[in-house]
């Protein structure tokens, strides 16, 4: 997601738990999440959740159960962003909203599938022009009228000020 | 067919009014005539001059009720009111030459996202079968606080845009900080955006309107370039609670005597009852900026019942306020339970009694000043009504250990005390036939109207519905009058109750609930049933109603909570109203729409009891819509010290507001979510 996520927040326990981590729950956890995030094909989420273990090796080392989890997790988010963001055309930027917006296009609107991102073929151009008339669109443009606290003048107390 | 229109001239409008206080007034000398007879025999104690000023206050009110629904009943016997805004002519005046558009606006805190998707859905598929859809714009202004809540706004408003490719006409923005309520949420609306509207329609989270219905208001807005606000007449639909559909079939079956009694009088200067209602935008940012008032709560500060306040301003501004009795297709809910209308009714009676400073205000005219005695008396009333019992009881009291002397003087012959029982029974049957008479109207118009009276279930079925909701409404007055009572001395006492959302979800009354609720309702009831038959048997008697409802108050309560029940008695006719005989479309689309938000709502990849920041998507959205804003440094520490606490306590040991503050932030946002997620289990609450 945004680059800030890389700093785990969290307490974490001594490294010298983690000699014998069992990779499976990570495994199936990190895949369970790639398909919440819209994907479907099971050899694609095998493959990207390997991956996403296997650079969160890398990062952390000798690390617990809990922290390889969050690192792959984050990885997760970090590559489908990228694929997002190449998707899209969007630049890199430090504003996580145009992502954000894209993201919750991408996942709330009924009939996409994340699949595509990684498919760098014709559906993920196409994946561009559906999602831009899908971005969310909370408020539009402002076009104030003054709106002034009217005077209240009483008989016996006091008047409210302007 | 050509249609007859007439002009509304000012003499009209007078006449009205002076027939109408007329009628008031003399009912109040001639009942508080009878009254002051029996009274005036041997002088009058202090007691009675206190009973009669009581008396005068309540017959006034009773009769002020009275006699709208009387001349409503008159109305509607003659077929409808040439002078209502359905049938006046179009006027002339300077009208804005661009397209009107309109925005449907509802300010929302803390409800129920599911019910007020649902609803917005049926109403926007609704305007969009008029074929006039594309003069609408849909706002969800929410002050939503609640983390959860919050997050489940943003997917089921997005959702909606997805569902109805509405994408840039419904929109959605939750206010970081829910200055002056209600009323600070609209007017944030008006100051941001109210120069892309002519009109908005405002709604309330339980709000549900027909198409054909907001389209006819903004035609008739349209047609009258004076008047700023039109004021639909809601009814309640959709309920299942016993309480709630006796209720509904009061409102339903009464309601029309009333508003077109409200329109005979009022005329151009109705009220605004705050939702359900069509506002031009530009007299209301010019005039209805609702200043602080001075002091604090509970009579000083922002206004509660802005309302009848905007439609003041409008009015004395010069514009024209109007209710539309005629307009049909539009609906709102009622609390389900007793105990949820008494805690409705403590914020309204909270909000108009700050009014009490509204009638001392130089800039509104004497007819504003007597809608806001009238929405104190509503409220007022109930102590009133106590005070005179009590009073009523004392009297009755003293005049049973009065010994009749019946020689005294030269007299040779006896002198027997002069009996008042034919006059205090006829002041009695009065008060009671004003109560009750309404009923009857309605009644008769039934009779009057077959088709309608199918809707009801039949002439047998209505009659009884009607027996059995005044029994009913016997029976919960004397509770509702104690409630009020204490409400309107906490006030005055100046202990404020804040705003709290309003329950409207079903739910059946546990016993302890209902004993924490009415336990001191049976106990008043069962002393002062105690002591008046102990020391004034024949007061007692006249006293079983009121000590019925309050000795029976726990039960009553619990039974009329049960859906069971509710339903049981629709199923053998009972309160039933047209809209249950046969549903409108815009409450079929609310069903359709309940099934179809709740169904989306279920996530198969996601625990069902997962928060909203597990889900990805969720987050993504929101994380979209939060605001640019930089953190400082301090604010930082502050908020990973939350994650930290989160972590090694609980979400639940984070009170909302920090839960709040921890979304709020972009950064801490994607931590909780991943920590969500790393954690197994569902880390956010």
């Amino acid at each position: 997601m945004t680059p800030s996520t890389t700093q785990s927040p969290a307490p974490t326990r001594p490294s010298g738990a983690a000699e014998a981590i069992d990779a499976a729950p990570i495994l199936a956890r990190v895949a369970q999440y790639w398909r919440v995030q819209g994907l479907s094909d099971d050899a694609l989420i095998a493959s990207l959740s390997d991956d996403c273990l296997q650079q969160a090796r890398r990062l952390v080392g000798r690390a617990s159960a809990e922290q390889l989890l969050r690192r792959s997790l984050e990885e997760a988010q970090r590559r489908f962003d990228h694929a997002l963001a190449n998707a899209m055309g969007l630049p890199p930027s430090n504003d996580p909203h145009p992502l954000a917006a894209a993201r919750a296009a991408l996942m709330l609107t009924p009939g996409f599938s994340a699949d595509c991102l990684f498919a760098h073929d014709e559906a993920t151009r196409q994946l561009k022009d559906r999602l831009q008339a899908c971005l969310p669109r909370n408020t539009p443009p402002e076009s104030p009228i003054d709106m002034k606290p009217a005077l209240l003048r009483f008989w016996l107390f006091q008047s409210t000020a302007r | 067919m050509s249609k007859k229109t007439f002009e509304l001239s000012r003499g009209r409008i007078t006449a009205r009014r002076i027939l109408f206080l007329l009628l008031v007034v003399f009912t109040t000398f001639l009942a508080l005539g009878m009254i002051t007879s029996a009274f005036l025999q041997n002088g009058i104690t202090p007691t009675e001059l206190m009973l009669l000023i009581l008396y005068t206050l309540l017959i006034l009110w009773v009769s002020t009720s009275f006699w709208t629904a009387t001349l409503g009943f008159w109305v509607l016997l003659r077929g409808g009111d040439r002078y209502s805004i359905g049938r006046m002519p179009p006027t002339r005046g300077e009208t804005d030459p661009g397209p009107p558009r309109t925005a449907l606006v509802m300010p929302i805190y803390n409800e129920d996202p599911t019910r007020v998707t649902a609803g917005l859905r049926a109403i926007w598929q609704s305007i969009q079968e008029t074929g006039r859809g594309e003069e609408f714009d849909l706002f969800i202004l929410s002050d939503t606080r609640d983390p959860e809540c919050w997050m489940q706004e943003e997917v089921n408003w997005y959702r909606m845009c997805a569902d109805f490719n509405a994408h840039g006409r419904i929109f959605y923005r939750n206010r970081e900080r829910n200055v002056a309520r209600k009323s600070g949420n609209l007017e944030d609306f008006v100051h941001r955006w109210g120069g892309r509207y002519r009109y908005m329609v405002v709604l309330d989270a339980d709000s549900l309107m027909a198409g054909d219905t907001l389209v006819k208001m903004v035609d008739r807005m349209e047609n009258h370039p004076g008047v700023a606000l039109i004021q639909s007449s809601p009814l309640p639909a959709n309920h299942k609670s016993l309480f709630s559909r006796i209720l509904q079939f009061a409102s339903n079956f009464y309601g029309d005597i009333f508003v077109w009694g409200i329109n005979y009088w009022q005329l151009s200067s109705s009220g605004y009852w705050g939702h359900n209602a069509i506002i031009r935008v530009e007299p209301f940012a010019k005039h209805c900026g609702l200043p602080k008032l001075p002091g604090r709560e509970p009579f000083g500060g922002e206004i509660f019942s802005h309302d009848t306040v905007e439609a003041g301003m409008l009015r004395e501004a010069g514009w024209e306020v109007w209710i539309a009795p005629d307009l049909k297709g539009s609906f709102e809910e009622l609390p389900p339970t007793l105990i949820d209308y008494a805690k409705r009714d403590r914020r309204w009676c909270q909000g108009n009694l700050q009014h009490l400073r509204m009638v001392f205000a130089k800039d509104f005219s004497g007819l504003s000043r007597l809608y806001f005695l009238m929405g104190i008396m509503s409220y007022v009333s109930s102590p009133l009504w106590f005070f005179f019992l009590i009073l009523t009881g004392f009297e009755a009291y003293v005049m049973s250990q009065t010994m009749p002397v019946y020689f005294f003087g030269d007299n040779l012959f006896p002198v027997w005390p002069e009996s008042f029982v034919v006059e205090m029974t006829t002041v009695l049957l009065v008060t009671l036939s004003m109560l009750f008479l309404p009923k009857f109207w309605s009644l008769i118009l039934g009779i009057l109207n077959w088709r309608r009276l199918k809707g009801y279930g039949g002439f047998f079925r209505a009659a009884l519905s009607v027996f059995l909701e005044s029994i009913f409404s016997m029976l919960t007055a004397p509770v509702l009058m104690i409630y009020q009572s204490k409400f309107v001395f906490a006030i005055l006492m100046r202990r404020s109750v804040g705003w709290p959302p309003q329950n409207r979800d079903d739910h059946r009354l546990s016993l302890w609930e209902a004993i924490q609720a009415h336990g001191e309702h049976t106990l008043i009831g069962l002393v002062a049933g105690w002591i008046s038959y102990r020391y004034v048997q024949g007061f007692f008697l006249w006293l079983i109603p009121v000590l019925a409802g309050l000795v029976l108050s726990i039960p009553l309560s619990m039974l009329s909570s049960s859906t069971a029940v509710g339903q049981a008695a629709r199923r053998l006719g009972l309160f039933l109203t047209p809209e249950e005989y046969e549903e409108p479309r815009i409450i079929q689309l609310l069903k359709q729409n309940l099934e179809i938000v709740e169904a989306a709502d279920a996530n198969p990849l996601l625990p069902a009891e997962a928060s909203k920041v597990t889900d990805p998507g969720a987050c993504a959205l929101h994380l979209a819509l939060l605001p640019m804003r930089p953190v400082k440094k301090r604010q930082r520490h502050q908020l990973r010290a939350l994650i930290y606490q989160l972590v090694e306590e609980g979400p639940e040991q984070l009170s909302p507001a920090d839960r709040r503050s921890l979304i709020s932030d972009p950064e801490s946002l994607v931590k909780l979510h991943t920590l969500a997620w790393s954690d197994g289990k569902d880390a956010a609450g």
